[in-house]
């Protein structure tokens, strides 16, 4: 039965909430050469401040980011910069 | 939250962007050989008296290279020795920092800023110095010559970079300059040059620089390992060119009271030795003459004892108004310099004047620390 009965006196009521929690988003990619294909270590991925680089696989990845709009900045000695 | 186009937009869970960069495509460059050569520098005699001789040479190399485009780039210089905080200008650096330096008096509004430009202008373009086509870039000392001096004099490191260096597509000849300490200039050493397109190497080549014909060379030098109170006999073997009348040269350990002569020895040109040398009972040094056939001397020095120094190594400090001290070396290791000045002797000297005749020596070549000598 859903409804909550009051009788006359007093009356007690215990709730308890469960949190909701915040939308996280994850990213994670491989930054690789435009001519050769191969992987690309050490390139310094910058998102909103925070900083990775990427390692011998060419593997880079952030988590716990907040959804929404970002630009992505990829920088490597030797190579343009490129941003997204 | 406003969405740019550009923008990556994360959505919750996990994303996934992948990149593909594109290489920047270094020029394609190759030294085919290098040439040095050692420039006397020209201050010597001709600043200002109170900036002084300048104790380096300047050292400039020509690169034959072999370009695929035009580009503008830096050369990199390995050198013992080389001092790095001069900067220098090649004619097409000289070019861009004249015209930044308009740009910017265009675009200033009268006022102090515009004055230091104008000063900056004049610091590069007026009275400053150009040598094997580069030209100093004063703008960071102010308009002070002695600053030159002391930038000139200071520390030496081994490498050097020179910005703003025009590499031309095809066959060209560039040329890279700097300094270098006077004691390194002397002698055979290793100097390489890199080219560089941003931060890419792009080709690099090594060679000996090989020593000015106008200054002393050191070509060799022995000390003794250790000596425990006894004399100490340096050997000292020098190159001198005949383009001065009179050299003379200290080999000192140099402790913490002083320094104290390992050996010396004044040569002069056989027009002035020789009448001194002559039995005119003179007590100074004898002048040995520079008529060797190769141009190479040999100093053999002893530990001077007698009552100069005592039979253990001892510096001496002069006092005015009372005696010498005769201060022991502890034991420990002492670094040996070697020092040399050269005159230019404008009246012949009479009988044994040679050492008053009033002139300021003409170039001081400083060697440096040649070796150590550990006392016992």
């Amino acid at each position: 039965m859903a409804d909550i009965i009051l009788i006359e006196g007093n009356n007690e009521l215990n709730v308890g909430m469960v949190p909701i929690l915040p939308p996280v988003a994850n990213l994670y990619g491989v930054v690789t050469d435009a001519e050769t294909g191969y992987a690309i270590e050490g390139v310094k991925v910058t998102i909103d401040g925070l900083t990775a680089y990427t390692d011998s696989l060419g593997q880079y990845a952030f988590a716990g980011l907040t959804p929404g709009a970002y630009t992505i900045t990829f920088e490597k000695e030797g190579y343009e910069t490129a941003v997204r | 939250m406003k969405q740019l186009s550009d923008d990556i937009v994360l959505i919750e869970g996990s994303n996934e962007l992948n990149i593909q960069m594109t290489p920047i495509a270094a020029p394609g460059v190759t030294i085919t050989s290098v040439s040095w050569e050692l420039i006397d520098y020209p201050f010597v005699g001709d600043w200002p008296e109170e900036t002084g001789p300048l104790h380096a040479t300047f050292c400039k190399g020509t690169l034959q290279v072999e370009s695929a485009s035009d580009f503008v780039g830096s050369a990199q210089i390995i050198c013992p020795n080389t001092i790095a905080p001069v900067p220098l200008l090649t004619a097409y650096g000289y070019q861009v920092v004249l015209d930044e330096i308009d740009a910017k008096i265009a675009s200033s509004t009268p006022g102090g800023a515009i004055q230091q430009l104008w000063i900056a202008r004049r610091a590069i373009f007026l009275g400053y110095p150009k040598v094997g086509g580069f030209t100093i870039d004063f703008r960071w000392y102010g308009d002070e010559d002695r600053y030159f001096r002391t930038w000139i004099n200071a520390s030496p490191v081994s490498v050097f970079t020179l910005d703003n260096v025009l590499i031309p597509a095809g066959v060209s000849t560039i040329s890279v300059g700097f300094f270098a300490k006077y004691g390194a200039a002397v002698g055979l050493f290793p100097a390489a040059v890199s080219l560089y397109s941003d931060e890419t190497l792009l080709d690099s080549i090594e060679s000996d620089l090989v020593p000015p014909t106008n200054v002393p060379q050191l070509l060799g030098i022995t000390i003794p390992q250790a000596v425990s109170g006894g004399e100490v006999s340096p050997t000292l073997v020098l190159r001198l060119p005949k383009n001065r009348e009179h050299y003379s040269f200290n080999l000192s350990v140099v402790g913490v009271y002083g320094s104290c002569v390992l050996a010396s020895a004044s040569y002069a040109d056989p027009s002035i030795a020789i009448p001194l040398m002559a039995p005119d009972r003179c007590g100074y040094a004898m002048l040995i003459p520079l008529d060797a056939p190769d141009d190479i001397y040999t100093i053999l020095g002893i530990w001077e004892r007698g009552e100069w120094v005592a039979a253990i190594a001892e510096v001496r400090i002069h006092h005015v108004n009372r005696p010498d001290e005769y201060i022991p070396l502890q034991p420990g290791i002492y670094s040996v310099q070697l020092r040399g000045e050269s005159w230019k002797i404008s009246a012949k000297p009479t009988g044994c004047g040679l050492y008053w005749y009033g002139l300021e020596p003409e170039a001081r070549y400083d060697f440096g620390i040649v070796g150590y000598l550990e006392v016992v």
